[in-house]
């Protein structure tokens, strides 16, 4: 599966990347293929292509602010949490992506 | 695979020495007094006080409490990581502080911190390279080995170790 990972925090100086890092740990362990981006006070890093973006089966979006370059997401299918909940419950809510894409 | 996994490793290891530009032993304290959050990042201002990292505590404290009124930085797994941009920063620094006991934190999760990290950072233009060892620091925060490592650590060159084995992950 095709994760893509967007994440922001207000602050953007820590958690938006601990979000990323644990949602990335979580996906890889379960053998997933990862694109996480992390939008912070350092700027956009490991920006997802358009191509990329619509490549993914699911995107997750971990955020507390707003994000930009939703639409290249454009008709995905995509989860948005909270940065907080990305951090303590990454596991949970790959599962929850797994569901959503294999429909179980 | 190989080739990203030899990518992984250098950066972890620049991280490692990033990091211990802006740590310092006296910037450490293992067995941290205050079991209660403001106490105990008051704590921490006091160390980089005396050590000439910031000039003016009260500032300092003033940056961090702006940020954390924003979304509290106790993020769960017993891990908290205050900071604060501030043109009374001096030079760019972490603190590290350590609760057997816990710290009472006001913690997304509501659990004690045991481990916190206390980011100082200067308000120029020019911070984007603390501001990315800073996230590289986050980032290995949330790996159980560095968590396990960090509790058990009882030298500065034990905590950078840390940062330091992890890129042999």
């Amino acid at each position: 599966m095709k994760i893509a990972i967007v994440s922001a925090c207000s602050a953007g100086i820590a958690s938006t990347y601990m979000a990323a890092e644990s949602l990335e740990l979580a996906a890889k362990k379960k053998g997933h293929t990862v694109y996480a981006e992390t939008q912070g006070t350092i700027g956009i890093e490991n920006a997802i292509s358009l191509k990329d973006a619509q490549l993914a089966d699911i995107v997750i979006i971990a955020r507390d602010i707003k994000i930009q370059g939703m639409e290249r997401f454009k008709g995905r299918k995509i989860i948005e949490v909270g940065v907080a909940e990305a951090i303590r419950k990454a596991d949970l809510i790959i599962e929850r992506a797994e569901k959503e894409v294999i429909g179980k | 695979m190989l080739f990203l996994y030899q990518i992984q490793c250098k950066e972890l290891d620049d991280l490692s020495m990033e990091i211990a530009q802006l740590l310092d032993p006296k910037l450490i304290r293992f067995q941290m007094e205050s079991q209660e959050k403001w106490g105990a990042i008051n704590e921490l201002i006091d160390l980089l006080a005396a050590e000439k990292r910031v000039e003016s505590s009260e500032k300092m404290l003033e940056a961090v409490r702006q940020r954390e009124a924003e979304v509290s930085t106790g993020v769960g797994f017993g891990i908290a990581i205050p900071h604060g941009i501030s043109d009374t920063v001096i030079q760019p620094s972490i603190a590290f502080g350590r609760s057997l006991k816990g710290i009472e934190y006001d913690s997304i999760d509501q659990k004690p911190v045991t481990l916190i990290f206390l980011l100082a950072i200067p308000k120029t233009q020019h911070n984007q390279d603390y501001l990315r060892t800073l996230a590289g620091l986050a980032r290995m925060l949330v790996h159980k080995p560095v968590i396990e490592k960090l509790f058990t650590a009882s030298t500065f060159e034990d905590v950078l170790e840390v940062f330091q084995s992890e890129k042999q992950r």
